[in-house]
């Protein structure tokens, strides 16, 4: 059964405005790690504090552990936070300013002061800060405070804990092993998350499952590897990485494009669009190789790898590929899909 | 109070608002207010550019010194003008001749444009502050001479803070009674001080007239502000950090600027605080003023007297000071968490309180006491009239504008993230209150507390007018004793006023300092 159920979930806070979520519903099990993947303004933020209380919905149900937490409607229920067992890391910590860091930790636990103490400790332990505990949090930096903030929504042993953008404001060099860590010590706890981000490296990383949310809705979810290969929309497609959109004219499972005969993902006719993602094409010196031919118009070096703009008859597509051989700007090439393309839906 | 204005003035009698000397009062009420304005505008204008833009030596310092005059309250800068000079004044002991200080105008002038200038310098200064520079160098580097680039750019952003002090002055102009009353000035307020005491019905009536004259001034002066600020918008569009640049000044700058913050020093604090201190001596005021009609007492014996008085003052203006604070805290909480028009319009009440003057004010309340009780309730009305609970409430309401500021400003370090925080570790609302907002913002409540306190220690009319009967509190014994010409025995007093509210703002700096 799953620990978190959230049904149809919907809130607007202006009248005259869409709403800001609307009619969103996504399951959670137990030890799993779901991300809400999103543009900013999408909602995704507002989902995440109505799980936790601070909102009321106006819509829809929140159920949890086998209890109603917010259950709008005819017959509404709104347990208050306090009393909702679930953990909460803010994108700035919010760790309060006028206690230290042990004392941070204990306030979110209940007991005798040596009992809370000595938990206090142990949460400490586990994200590596009990050297700091007795430290003021404007002592710390970024990434340590960080830490404490997640010690403090462990503390409290919730089943959930929820994370709001919460590598957003660490150092690009710290943030991966913070994700790393992070997420090794949840699923060691076997503690669910759902965490909110709009950096979609992140969301690959870190999820077990990801969900894409656009405009207050909910447009897929899956595992990080089928929502990336297998978008189910333009916009999912786009929102995960750089993607080359093309409309197509299909016939069955092939399909003829500017970038020659293409095999699709599944069986479909008519006009369509389909998305193929920049690696998926491989590039070769045009006298080697027939086929569609294009022309440089830039590169953008990153180390890595190379990203190409090619422009082939009156389009441009993306072409990602290693640094092994390079060619300059106005050079001619061929080109290969070597994957299939993935048909979008229409609209 | 326009019910009473009307009402009793309807049959017995009919002259209108504005007409003899209800006009002559009005006048001599809006020269001297714009006579203050012009001269503190002047001088505070200079001194805040200085300050703020300037590269003048020790402008920290001369700043403080600039801001030390809000101590001296306007009454007690009068008592110090009338000491100075006169037969067996301060002058004529130490020189020997007989220097008549100004009274009337002229004197109510000097006094209230040295007791105003703070405010005017604060504000312009803080706006002075915050003017973007880049502005000004984008305008430079458009070609724009130095006069274009400050008529054009610099002034209009100046605008809001000169109108937002303007309207103190204004208003603390109107309002004033302890100086124009010492002065012998005829204003608005003073005529309503002069009616009240006189206690009969018909001068009440009167009074209640006068009042109606002066709330409707205040409000022509809102009026006119809301007004030259309906369309200014001034936000920084667009970010990137806001760089400082000062001016370097010439040697004869430099030397111009110092005598403007020294003269201004000099006629604002240390003349009053030499007279002050002059009349405290014993061995100077009983040689100069031994005169048997000064009945004087012996010094020790004066300063027993500052004890009592000081007692009424803190029994007086404690328990306002904690009502105000004890209110401002829910109106600042419900605007900064619960945004919406009410919760708006909620945190404006307490500025109509500010700017309802103090003796309209405590005018309005003897009225609703005395008279404007439905029958039943007529004796609590009159139980309240001069007792302590209606007078910390006067207190309280007319100086809560002065608590919800650094309320609210405190609120800033309790963000509600934090509240957010508490609530998902399982804390409810009032344990999150008493956890962790309250001690978050517990440096703007004492803030709070320390600057209505101050002002409660040092207001006049609500005081003289609301206080229960036998209290007399250091204001009220300073105004007095110098009605009375009783020099000598006002020294102690005004010298405790100045001293604790000196004290008590410095302590306010020192923990700011620290917590910055």
């Amino acid at each position: 059964m799953a620990l978190l159920s959230v049904q149809n979930l919907t809130k607007r806070f202006h009248v005259d405005h869409p709403a800001a979520v609307d009619g969103v519903s996504f399951d959670v099990q137990p030890g799993e790690i779901l991300v809400l993947l999103g543009p900013s303004g999408c909602g995704k933020t507002t989902v995440l504090r109505m799980i936790a209380g601070f909102e009321h919905a106006d819509r829809g149900s929140v159920r949890f552990d086998g209890q109603t937490l917010t259950q709008a409607g005819d017959t509404p229920k709104h347990v208050r936070p306090e009393h909702r067992n679930i953990g909460f890391v803010f994108q700035d910590y919010a760790l309060f300013p006028h206690m230290s860091v042990i004392r941070n930790v204990m306030y979110g636990l209940h007991g005798k002061r040596s009992d809370r103490r000595v938990r206090a400790l142990q949460a400490l332990d586990l994200v590596g800060m009990t050297d700091y505990a007795e430290r003021r949090p404007h002592e710390l930096s970024g990434g340590q405070q960080q830490r404490v903030a997640l010690a403090r929504s462990l503390g409290p042993s919730p089943r959930l804990i929820l994370l709001d953008e919460p590598f957003s404001n660490l150092d690009a060099s710290l943030r991966e092993n913070t994700r790393q860590e992070m997420r090794k010590l949840l699923h060691e706890q076997d503690m669910a998350a759902i965490l909110v981000t709009h950096d979609q490296e992140e969301a690959l990383s870190f999820a077990d499952r990801i969900a894409v949310m656009s405009a207050g809705r909910i447009e897929q979810v899956g595992a990080p590897r089928d929502v990336y290969e297998q978008p189910t929309s333009a916009f999912a497609a786009t929102l995960l990485g750089r993607v080359n959109l093309l409309q197509v004219n299909a016939n069955g499972c092939e399909a003829d494009s500017i970038l020659g005969r293409l095999r699709l993902d599944r069986e479909v006719h008519g006009p369509i669009t389909v998305a193929i993602r920049p690696e998926h094409i491989l590039l070769s010196d045009p006298s080697e190789a027939n086929g569609v031919h294009g022309t440089v118009v830039s590169q953008d070096y990153k180390g890595h790898d190379l990203t190409y703009r090619i422009q082939v008859d009156e389009q441009i597509v993306t072409v990602q590929s290693d640094c092994r051989t390079t060619y300059p700007e106005e050079a001619s090439v061929a080109l290969r899909v070597v994957a299939d393309a993935v048909v979008l839906p229409a609209k | 109070m326009v019910a009473y204005a009307f009402s009793v003035g309807g049959d017995s009698d009919p002259t209108p608002l504005l007409r003899g000397e209800n006009l002559t009062r009005l006048i001599n009420t809006v020269t001297l207010a714009v006579g203050v304005l012009c001269i503190v505008t002047l001088l505070a204008a200079p001194m805040a550019w200085l300050a703020a833009r300037s590269n003048l030596a020790l402008r920290t310092t001369l700043s403080v010194l600039a801001v030390l005059p809000l101590a001296i309250p306007g009454y007690v800068m009068a008592y110090a003008l009338k000491g100075m000079g006169g037969y067996g004044g301060m002058i004529s002991a130490w020189a020997g001749v007989n220097i008549n200080t100004p009274t009337g105008y002229w004197g109510a002038l000097l006094c209230l444009s040295a007791y105003n200038l703070p405010y005017m310098f604060l504000t312009l200064r803080a706006a002075m502050f915050s003017v973007d520079p880049s502005l000004e160098e984008a305008a430079f580097s458009l070609g724009r001479s130095r006069l274009s680039v400050a008529r054009n750019v610099l002034l209009p952003q100046l605008l809001p803070a000169f109108l937002a002090g303007s309207m103190l002055v204004l208003l603390h102009v109107i309002a004033d009674f302890g100086v124009v009353s010492l002065m012998r000035f005829e204003t608005l307020s003073y005529d309503v001080f002069l009616k009240l005491e006189s206690g009969h019905s018909t001068s009440r009536y009167l009074a209640s007239r006068s009042g109606l004259l002066l709330m409707g001034l205040a409000a022509v002066f809102i009026a006119m502000e809301m007004y030259l600020l309906r369309r200014v918008r001034l936000d920084r569009a667009g970010t990137g950090n806001v760089r400082r640049r000062r001016i370097r000044l010439s040697a004869l700058w430099q030397t111009a600027g110092f005598a403007l913050f020294g003269v201004v020093f000099l006629v604002s604090v240390i003349t009053p605080v030499t007279t002050i201190v002059y009349w405290a001596w014993p061995a100077d005021a009983i040689g100069a003023a031994g005169d048997a009609s000064f009945g004087f007492e012996s010094n020790r014996s004066l300063m027993y007297g500052v004890w009592p008085a000081l007692w009424d003052s803190i029994y007086c203006s404690m328990p306002a000071a904690l009502l105000a604070t004890g209110l401002a805290i829910p109106i600042a909480l419900l605007r900064a968490r619960y945004p919406s028009r009410r919760a708006f319009v909620l945190e404006r009440l307490p500025y109509i309180g500010y700017a309802t003057p103090a003796l309209v004010f405590a005018l309005s309340l003897v009225l609703v006491c005395l008279w404007g009780m439905p029958g039943p309730l007529r004796g609590i009305g009159s139980a309240l009239y001069q007792s302590l609970s209606l007078l910390v409430y006067a207190y309280a309401i007319h100086f809560l504008a002065e608590a919800v500021g650094p309320i609210r400003s405190g609120l800033y370090l309790a963000r509600p993230r934090l509240e957010e925080a508490s609530r998902s570790l399982g804390h409810g609302r009032w344990q999150t209150f008493f956890q962790i907002t309250l001690p978050l913002m517990r440096h703007g409540v004492i803030v709070s507390l320390v600057l209505v306190f101050i002002s409660c220690m040092k207001e006049l009319p609500l005081t003289m007018i609301l206080s229960p009967t036998g209290t007399q509190t250091l204001a009220m014994a300073v105004w007095s004793n110098t009605e009375e010409v009783l020099y000598d025995r006002v020294a102690p007093y005004a010298l405790a006023i100045m001293l604790i509210s000196s004290v008590l703002v410095g302590i306010l700096l020192m923990r700011g300092r620290e917590n910055n």
